[in-house]
């Protein structure tokens, strides 16, 4: 640990020495850097870890440079803990879960300076959301079952004491957790197993609704990978279909076979374009035109022969992948434009699996 | 006076020369039966050092501690008494095999033994052979293989052998063994009970050892009768009953837990007619695992395995220079677990031995096995070995061989992840061995390659799905060397000194890096110096740097452990010790697995008595 720390910071004052040098022309700027926001603006990648904990990197938005460990480096001698699983946001907070340790680590989403943590009454939790100065967590309860899938919960943890303060019991495996219009929407699915989305209501603390999305019979095996919502519509990706649900009733409006591509997963949308991976590819179709695309956008580039989207995000003109390696050693992140053109790539912490953007 | 000093060595668990002795001297024990035979006759060309039960006694009952401070093997544990698996020679964790009374026990699942589940009290010997030996024990012995020997002894007795032990973090081993023999009949019993807080303070306030404790319980009869000179009947049953709480690196963590229960039972026949000797044995060895991922939960994960072996072995003294021997083995398993749909294989194997004296000092040997299974595709396995006696001095061996690691029910049927085309991974080694004998001190320096195909590995696949393949090549070569000496400096004074050096170089074939968690350099030794009822002794150990990551970006640093101990015979002839030991004496602080602190200084205090 020790020996990271010094090889990030070695790394850092390297860079810090390179861009003092460059200017040499007598008027030297002076760059107006303030260090209380160093990350104001763009890409947190966070690194699940293995063996050892987690960390996070930082891309500078025009992807000049990669700094890993942020917050060890912002915050000496502290650590996000194990198996760090997603981030979510509020306006000026970043809450980092580790599903090994059952951390929520709080930190200004600027400058990732520590403000907190929620240390008890998580379960390896997984996805959350901040909504009305509260966070809703979903948490795996580890009864075995067929798998660790049968009793998931989600917490309700108030934001300004960080403490949980209710866990509403599910029943099933809960995912990703989102929020639109005041109620909570919770993906029911973990490792592509899961066929429906769960309806919250933060009122009366109550699941309300189960918008179920198809049924396996005996030898199929689909299952829901990952759910988008834009305004009224719920996008949930399956590993072979693409549906879209009404947000309110959860009739279903469109199903579209993917079932030639085979594998689908990472759903995301941006600019009305649907992106998802298969494989090593990435395909885009439009939300007007739901057909099935033939080829995809462009395939993942990779010398590493299992190269794996561990990783996956679009974002205004750019799209994100990760290759989790060997997770022995680097990650690499591969940064391509949306017509499918490479653009650059980065090493990064162990395990990157996810993206998110300052702006 | 002669007969008075060996009496004293033995009385005070200094019989070192057994610590490491050539294979060949292992029949000093000529009263003794041990089922594994093989690993006296077959080991030409190879060194097998013996841990005597005397030194059994002075270590802490945890296989790993035994075997760290007393071997070459390298060890990643989780934490003390966590979870541990051996690097024998560079090779990976499941390429060391540990072989119970001749028979191979590695895991079913992950074709592994966690030494931490061991309880060396309910041996009487193990023994420690570096360097392939599939041909005559099957699956894993790539690095090398363990061996737990339970013996057996028709001479008129009847001893009560009893230890005690008690010390820091409150930590209780506590061992009883039971000998006895009339006429025809022999029985040796052993129980053995090891268990401990392990609440043990992290170096520079980093906090506690928390959710640590463990307890393992074990017990071993061996039953012999004797019919005649030519024809034995024997027993060996063993039950092993351990829970350990896996220890956290955060307080937040979830609490697990993890049951293991063993089982192990052999009825062997031993005959000889002519010049033939046959052994039939049937053995039964069951294996269960629970694992609690949340103890506040009853809910658990779980694995049970159950392996009945039929084995046939005739050995054929053709002339009083050539021995030859086959061997033919039928196992079948059945397993199945949480995650693995019951499942189950028949192996059947047969191997030929022979082993031939040129003269006195030249010896040679060869021997070939084959499997027939389903399972995999088995590749033929040949071991060959010589030694030569150059002079007092100096003896010369050399031992090359084909051996195998067979895919694992968690590699072949792990629920849809599993990969029922594996192959097995496939190892060719050689090593040449120097032995030099000066009066009472002994020396070996043996230089050892080893080349490790299809070695299999979980990578994430589509889907983000670990499957298992067959991908890494391995190239390791080293050293292995050892010094013994024991002198007697004046009256009841004697001085006794064992070292072990090993350089080891395991690269991955296609970066040429060094693998993660695997040692250039590991040192040992044990010194011991008896004067008059007091016994000081010191042990230390140093472990080199170990790479974290594949890529090197990352490590963690070598480290130097020291314990020092004293004995006092409190009755010299009955053999009764008062001792006590201080571990980590200098406090250091070291860790074998990234995050995983080892504990500090710590004490204890042991009584061994015989009645």
């Amino acid at each position: 640990m020790k020996i990271s720390k010094l090889f990030a910071l070695g790394l850092f004052g390297t860079f810090l020495l390179n861009s003092c040098s460059s200017d040499d022309d007598g008027f030297v700027e002076v760059p107006e850097e303030n260090e209380e926001q160093a990350y104001e603006e763009g890409v947190i990648i966070l690194n699940e870890g293995s063996q050892t904990e987690g960390t996070v990197s930082f891309l500078d938005s025009e992807f000049t440079n990669v700094e890993n460990n942020i917050f060890e480096t912002v915050n000496p001698d502290m650590g996000l803990g194990g198996y760090l699983q997603s981030i979510f946001f509020d306006e000026d907070h970043a809450y980092i879960i580790s599903n090994g340790s059952n951390l929520i680590t709080v930190v200004d989403r600027e400058t990732f300076e520590y403000e907190g943590v929620v240390d008890s009454g998580l379960t390896v939790p997984v996805y959350g959301v901040a909504y009305n100065g509260k966070a809703y967590v979903s948490n795996r309860n580890l009864t075995w079952g067929d798998g660790y899938t049968t009793d998931d919960f989600l917490t309700v943890i108030d934001l300004e004491t960080l403490e949980v303060e209710k866990t509403i019991e599910a029943g099933k495996v809960l995912g990703q957790v989102f929020e639109k219009d005041g109620l909570i929407y919770v993906e029911n699915a973990s490792f592509g197993l899961g066929n429906s989305i769960l309806v919250f209501n933060p009122e009366t603390n109550a699941f309300e609704d189960t918008y179920e999305l198809f049924v396996n019979n005996e030898n199929e095996t689909e299952g829901l990978t990952s759910i988008e919502i834009i305004d009224n519509v719920i996008y949930a990706l399956s590993n072979q279909n693409l549906y879209t649900l009404n947000l309110s009733t959860g009739e279903e409006l469109t199903k579209t076979d993917l079932s030639n591509i085979g594998s689908t997963n990472n759903l995301d949308i941006e600019d009305g374009i649907i992106y998802f991976t298969s494989g090593t590819s990435v395909y885009a179709i439009t939300e007007g035109d739901l057909e099935s695309p033939e080829s995809p956008l462009f395939s993942y580039e990779s010398t590493s022969a299992y190269g794996v989207m561990y990783g996956f995000a679009v974002e205004d003109d750019y799209i994100y992948t990760s290759d989790g390696g060997d997770f022995a050693s680097a990650g690499t992140i591969e940064i391509y434009t949306t017509a499918g053109d490479f653009v650059a790539e980065f090493s990064v912490g162990i395990g990157p699996n996810s993206f998110y953007f300052n702006d | 006076m002669k007969k008075q000093l060996l009496f004293i060595l033995v009385a005070f668990g200094l019989f070192s020369s057994k610590i490491y002795s050539q294979s060949r001297e292992i029949t000093v024990l000529d009263t003794v039966m041990l089922s594994d035979t093989k690993l006296q006759k077959f080991s030409t060309g190879q060194h097998v050092a013996v841990l005597s039960d005397s030194l059994l006694t002075q270590n802490q009952p945890l296989l790993t501690e035994v075997l760290n401070f007393n071997t070459p093997i390298y060890f990643r544990e989780n934490g003390l008494g966590m979870v541990s698996s051996p690097s024998f020679r560079g090779t990976s964790a499941s390429q060391t095999a540990v072989i119970w009374n001749g028979i191979n026990i590695n895991s079913q699942f992950n074709g592994q033994i966690d030494f931490n589940t061991v309880n060396s009290g309910a041996y009487n010997q193990i023994a420690v052979r570096g360097g392939g030996g599939s041909v005559v024990y099957g699956t894993g012995a790539i690095g090398g293989s363990v061996h737990l020997n339970n013996t057996l002894s028709f001479k008129k007795r009847q001893e009560h052998h009893l230890l005690l032990r008690y010390g820091s973090f409150n930590t209780l081993d506590a061992r009883y063994n039971f000998k006895t023999a009339r006429k025809n009949w022999s029985l040796n019993l052993s129980i053995s009970r090891n268990s401990s807080d392990n609440d043990y303070e992290y170096p520079d306030d980093r906090g506690e050892n928390l959710n640590g404790d463990f307890y393992n319980n074990s017990a071993n009869v061996t039953l012999g009768y004797r019919f005649n000179s030519k024809n034995t009947l024997k027993l060996i049953s063993e039950i092993y009953d351990g829970e350990r709480h896996f220890s956290l690196i955060r307080p937040s963590e979830n609490r697990t837990k993890y049951n293991d229960r063993s089982y192990r039972n052999l009825l062997e026949w031993n005959s000889e007619f002519s010049n033939f000797t046959q052994v039939a044995r049937l053995a039964f060895i069951r294996e269960e695992y629970q694992y609690f991922a949340n103890i506040e939960n009853d809910s658990f994960s779980f694995g049970n395995a159950q392996s009945y072996i039929a084995k046939y072995d005739l050995a054929y003294e053709a002339s009083e220079d050539l021995l030859m021997n086959a061997v033919i083995q039928n196992t079948y398993t059945e397993g199945e677990g949480s995650s693995i749909a019951k499942n189950d294989r028949n192996i059947f194997s047969a191997a030929i031995l022979a082993k031939y004296h040129f003269s006195e000092k030249f010896q040679s040997e060869i021997g070939l096995r084959k499997e027939a299974t389903d399972n995999y595709d088995s590749p033929l396995l040949y071991s060959f070995g010589a030694s030569y006696e150059f002079s007092d001095f100096y003896s010369l061996k050399f031992n090359g061989s084909r051996n195998f690691r067979i895919p694992t029910y968690n590699d072949l049927y792990w629920a849809s992840s599993g990969n029922p085309y594996l192959n097995p991974e496939t190892s060719d080694q050689a090593e040449i061995g120097n032995i030099f004998r000066i009066k009472n001190i002994e020396s070996g320096l043996t230089f050892f390659y080893n080349q490790v195909e299809d070695m299999i590995r979980w990578l994430p696949g589509e889907g983000g799905i670990w499957r298992p393949v067959n991908e890494d090549k391995v190239e390791i070569f080293g050293i292995e060397s050892y010094l013994n000496w024991q002198k007697k400096l004046a009256k009841d004074q004697i001085l006794n000194v064992n070292l072990n050096y090993a350089y080891t170089i395991s690269e991955n074939a296609e970066t040429h890096r060094q693998l993660i968690y695997t040692p250039f350099q590991k040192i040992n030794g044990n010194i011991n110096y008896q004067i008059y009822r007091f016994t000081p002794s010191l042990q230390f150990l140093y472990n080199g740097k170990v790479y974290t990551r594949t890529d090197h970006s990352d490590e963690l640093s070598g480290y130097f452990l020291t314990n020092v101990g004293l004995s006092y015979a409190i009755d010299k002839r009955r053999n009764w010790q008062l001792g006590a030991r201080i571990n980590n004496l200098l406090n250091n602080e070291y860790q074998n697995v990234e995050d995983r602190w080892m504990p500090g200084i710590n004490y204890n205090l042991y009584l061994n008595i015989n009645f």
